[in-house]
C-alpha cells in the first residue's frame, strides 16, 4: 500500500463532507416521501381513532382480508386495521415473542396445531360473553368447527374458514386413458377394494402399461396413480381416520393412541399395500422423509395423476399446471369416508389494549358480509354454512368443481387433532413415521416410537 | 562428416517434436484448465440465470419446465402482481430508507470511533478498543433477544427507527477497519496541523477523510450491502407491513398453504437489481475492498 499522501486535502475535503451532507440530506427526504408513520410520531393510538393489528400469514388471502377490512372501516371510521404479514415458519415463535414484550398483535390467525397451547397460555380472549352480549347466532357456523375452538363453555374465536382434504386430478390424462374417475371407491385394511383396481389402472409405465398389466415396468413409471404424503392432516390422518383410528383418543388429551390396530391398519394401507402395489408415489419420491415436498412440481409435470391434498392448494394447483384439474372425494375405508375437518378463528388478543375495538373486527371477519367476500373471492370456504355456494361459483368460473371438498365436510369428519402442544408432538410423528414410509422399518415400530416422543411432549407440554 | 550432417537434422526434427509435445500438452492443460473454471463459473452463474428465468415465468412453467430453459413467452405478470397487489414499491423505499441511514450514520460514527482509537490520547484508550473490539467475537445472534427487549422497553418496537438504530452509531468491525488504516496515516500530519490550530474535528473531516477515501468506501459498501440484506432484525422489530423491507416482503411469500415462487423470485430480482448496479458503479473499490479488509460478506 503506497504511502497516505497528504496534498490533496485541502481540495478535496470539502468535497467528502457535501458527500456526507448529501446522503443526510437524500436520507431526510426519503423520510419526508414515505411519510410520518413507523416514526413512532403518529398518534395511533392517542385521539379518537384507534388502529388495531391485525396479524395472519397468507399473502394470498390477505388480498382478500384487505378487501373486508377495508368495508370494515368504512363502517368505523374510527378504527385503522393495520395488517401484519408473517411468514409461516417464524409466526409462532414471533407471536409468543410479541406476547412476552407486550407488543402482540390485537387479533391474530390461530392454526390449529398452537391452539390448545395459546389457550392454557392465556393469550386468548373467552368470548362466550361477548359472543352471548351482542347475540351472534353460532349455529350459521359448521358446528364441528365451534367444537374444535371452544373448552367447554368457552369459545375461543368466531369460525372464519374450514378446510377438508380430497383428491385433485388431472383430467387431461384421465381423458388420455379412457378412464372415468368415480367418486365411490372404497378400500379394505388386506389392500383390496375398487380403490386399488382403479389405482392400478391409472399408473403406466414408459410403455403404457398399466399395473393390471403382466406386462408392467414397475422400474419404469411414468405416472403414479397417487401421491399421499407422510402428513396428519393431508395425508395419513384420513386412512387413519377411515380405519376407525386416531391420533387422540379425544381432544386436549395428554397422550396418542397411535398404537391401536385402526392406526396401523390405515398406514399399513399406504406404506405396505398401495406403496407395494406401486400405484402410489414411494417415500423417497416424495420428499424428505416423504414429506410431500416434491408432489406440487410432480402433479404439476404429470409423473402424478391423484394428489391428495386439502382445499388450501387449490390456487396452487389452478397456478402451477397447464392441464384441466378435477376434483374427487377421498375413497371410502372401513370406517366409511372421513375427512380431517379443520379451520382457523381470530384470536383476540386477552392482553390488547382496544378490546372493545378488537372483538368489533372479531365480529366482522366472522359475520355473513365479511365471509362473503372471502368466499366469492374464492379465497377460503367460508365457516359459515349458507355461505358455500360462494366459494363453489367461483372456482366453477375458474374450471374446478370443488364440490369434493363440500361434499366431505357435509358427510363424516374427524377433527385436526387438538391438545397443547400437539403442533410439536406432530412434529415428532411425522418424523418417526418416515421410516415406515420410506420402507425401512415395519409400521408397528414406527408407530411405536412415534407415540412414546408425541406422549413425553404432550405430558410436558 | 556425413554422421555430423544427418546428425544435426535429426537432432532438429527431435527438437520440434519435442516442442510440438509440450505445446500440444501445454494446449491440453490449458483446455482442461478452462474447462475447469467454465464449470466452476457455471456453478455459481446458473442459479443466478435460472432465477432470472423463473422470475419471468408463470408458476406452471416454473414448476413445468426445466429451470434452464429461457420464459417463452416471457410475462412481467409476476412484477406487476408484486408492485400491485403486495406493495413492493413500499418495500422498496423502506429499505432504501432504512440502508441510506443506516449507512450514512455506520460511516460516520465509525470513523469518529476510530480516529478516537487511533490518534487521540486518552487514558485506558487502547484498553477500551479492545474491550470493544471484543463485541467481535459476539454473533449476533446472541444479542438478539435483549436488544429486541430493550426496544420494546424504548416503546421503538414497529418502527423505522427499530430497523436501523442498532447499526447506525458504527459497528467494531468498521472501526476496527478505519482505526487500523488511520494508523498508517504519519502522525507528523496531525500534528502540524494542530499547530496550524486545527481542532480534532477539523483533523477528522479535513484531512483524515479525504486521505482516507478507500477505506471510507469500503465501509460504505460493507455497511450498505448489509443493511440491504438485513432479514432476520427487520422480521423480528417490525410487525405492520407498512414497515417491511424487500427482504422481509419476500419471505411473507411462505405460507403454508402455498409457495408463490413466481413471486419469490420476481421479489428477490427487485431486490438484486440495485445490488448488482452497485457492483457495476463501485466494482474497482469492490474488488480492493476485498483486498483491504480480505474479505467479501
Amino acid at each position: 500500500m503506497s504511502a497516505p499522501r497528504p496534498g490533496p486535502a485541502r481540495r478535496s475535503a470539502p468535497r467528502r463532507a457535501g458527500f456526507a451532507a448529501r446522503i443526510m440530506i437524500i436520507g431526510a427526504v426519503l423520510t419526508l416521501l414515505t411519510g410520518c408513520a413507523g416514526w413512532g410520531l403518529s398518534s395511533s393510538g392517542g385521539g379518537s381513532t384507534v388502529t388495531l393489528t391485525y396479524a395472519l400469514w397468507d399473502p394470498h388471502e390477505q388480498v382478500g382480508y384487505q378487501q373486508s377490512i377495508d368495508e370494515f372501516e368504512k363502517l368505523h371510521p374510527n378504527i385503522k386495521v393495520d395488517i401484519e404479514n408473517i411468514p409461516y415458519g417464524n409466526y409462532e415463535q414471533k407471536m409468543i415473542a410479541e406476547f412476552i414484550t407486550g407488543g402482540a398483535p390485537d387479533l391474530f390467525w390461530v392454526n390449529t396445531p398452537w391452539l390448545a397451547t395459546f389457550i392454557k397460555d392465556g393469550m386468548l380472549t373467552n368470548l362466550t360473553p361477548l359472543i352471548k352480549a351482542s347475540h351472534i347466532t353460532m349455529s350459521q357456523y359448521y358446528p364441528q368447527l365451534v367444537a374444535l375452538h371452544s373448552r367447554g363453555s368457552a369459545i375461543y374465536g368466531l369460525p372464519k374458514d374450514w378446510d377438508t382434504i380430497a383428491l385433485y386430478y388431472n383430467k387431461a390424462y384421465f381423458a388420455k386413458l379412457h378412464l372415468a374417475v368415480p367418486a365411490n371407491l372404497s378400500w379394505n385394511t388386506d389392500g383390496t377394494g375398487s380403490f386399488v383396481t382403479f389405482l392400478k389402472e391409472a399408473t403406466t409405465d414408459t410403455s403404457g402399461h398399466n399395473a393390471l398389466s403382466p406386462r408392467f415396468n414397475p422400474n419404469k413409471i411414468a405416472t403414479y396413480a397417487i401421491a399421499i404424503d407422510n402428513d396428519p392432516q393431508g395425508g395419513w390422518g384420513d386412512y387413519v381416520a377411515e380405519a376407525g383410528g386416531s391420533v387422540l383418543p379425544y381432544p386436549d388429551a395428554p397422550r396418542t393412541s397411535l398404537t391401536t390396530p385402526q392406526v396401523n391398519q390405515g398406514i399399513t394401507f399406504l406404506t405396505k399395500y398401495l406403496t407395494g402395489d406401486h400405484v402410489m408415489v414411494p417415500g423417497d419420491l416424495s420428499g424428505p422423509n416423504a414429506n410431500g415436498a416434491n408432489l406440487e412440481q410432480m402433479f404439476a409435470q404429470g409423473q402424478v395423476a391423484m394428489w391428495e391434498q386439502g382445499d388450501w392448494n387449490t390456487l396452487t394447483v389452478k397456478t402451477s399446471t397447464t392441464f384441466p384439474v378435477g376434483v374427487t372425494t377421498l375413497p371410502i375405508g372401513p370406517d366409511g369416508r372421513v375427512s380431517v375437518f379443520n379451520g382457523l378463528i381470530d384470536g383476540l388478543n386477552s392482553h390488547t389494549r382496544y378490546p372493545k375495538q378488537a372483538w368489533e373486527l372479531e365480529q366482522w371477519l366472522g359475520s355473513p358480509a365479511s365471509e362473503a367476500i372471502m368466499g366469492s373471492g374464492g379465497y377460503v370456504w367460508p365457516a359459515i354454512k349458507s355461505l358455500d355456494p360462494l366459494f363453489l361459483r367461483y372456482w366453477q368460473k375458474q374450471g374446478i368443481d370443488m364440490q369434493a371438498f363440500l361434499t366431505e365436510a357435509q358427510g363424516k369428519v374427524i377433527n385436526f387433532p387438538n391438545s397443547p402442544g400437539v403442533g410439536d408432538a406432530l412434529t415428532d410423528i411425522d418424523n418417526d413415521l418416515g421410516p415406515a414410509f420410506l420402507g425401512t422399518e415395519p409400521v408397528s415400530q414406527a408407530l411405536k416410537a412415534a407415540q412414546t416422543d408425541a406422549d413425553y411432549v404432550l405430558r410436558t407440554s | 562428416m556425413t554422421s555430423a550432417t544427418t546428425a544435426v537434422p535429426a537432432a532438429a526434427a527431435t527438437v520440434q517434436t519435442t516442442e510440438r509435445t509440450s505445446r500440444l500438452t501445454k494446449g491440453v492443460r490449458l483446455t482442461l484448465f478452462y474447462l475447469l473454471l467454465l464449470i466452476i463459473a457455471l456453478v455459481f452463474i446458473l442459479p443466478y440465470l435460472m432465477s432470472v428465468f423463473a422470475a419471468f415465468k408463470p408458476l406452471a412453467a416454473i414448476l413445468s419446465q426445466s429451470p434452464l430453459r429461457p420464459p417463452a413467452p416471457l410475462t412481467l405478470d409476476n412484477f406487476k402482481t408484486i408492485f400491485t397487489q403486495y406493495d413492493f414499491g413500499r418495500y422498496l423505499a423502506n429499505t432504501l430508507l432504512v440502508t441510506v441511514i443506516l449507512t450514512a450514520g455506520q460511516v460516520t460514527f465509525s470513523m469518529m470511533g476510530a480516529y478516537a482509537f487511533a490518534r487521540m490520547e486518552f487514558p485506558g484508550r487502547d484498553s477500551l478498543f479492545w474491550l470493544y473490539l471484543m463485541t467481535l467475537m459476539v454473533p449476533n445472534i446472541v444479542t438478539l433477544v435483549p436488544l429486541y427487549v430493550m426496544f420494546a422497553h424504548s416503546h421503538l418496537l414497529n418502527t423505522y427507527w427499530a430497523i436501523f438504530l442498532p447499526y447506525v452509531l458504527g459497528v467494531p468491525y468498521s472501526v476496527f477497519l478505519m482505526r487500523q488504516y488511520f494508523m498508517t496515516i504519519p502522525k507528523e500530519v496531525m500534528e502540524a496541523a494542530r499547530l496550524d490550530g486545527c481542532s480534532e474535528g477539523r483533523i477528522l473531516w479535513r484531512i483524515i477523510v479525504p486521505i482516507s477515501r478507500p477505506i471510507i468506501i469500503t465501509a460504505t459498501l460493507l455497511a450498505f450491502v448489509f443493511g440491504w440484506n438485513n432479514f432476520m432484525w427487520p422480521l423480528i422489530v417490525t410487525n405492520s407491513n407498512s414497515l417491511n423491507v424487500l427482504t422481509v416482503g419476500i419471505a411473507n411469500f411462505n405460507s403454508n398453504f402455498s409457495v408463490q415462487w413466481n413471486l419469490i423470485l420476481a421479489g428477490a430480482l427487485v431486490a438484486l437489481i440495485p445490488m448488482v448496479i452497485l457492483f457495476a458503479i463501485f466494482q474497482k473499490h469492490i474488488v480492493n475492498s476485498i483486498s483491504l479488509t480480505g474479505i467479501n460478506r
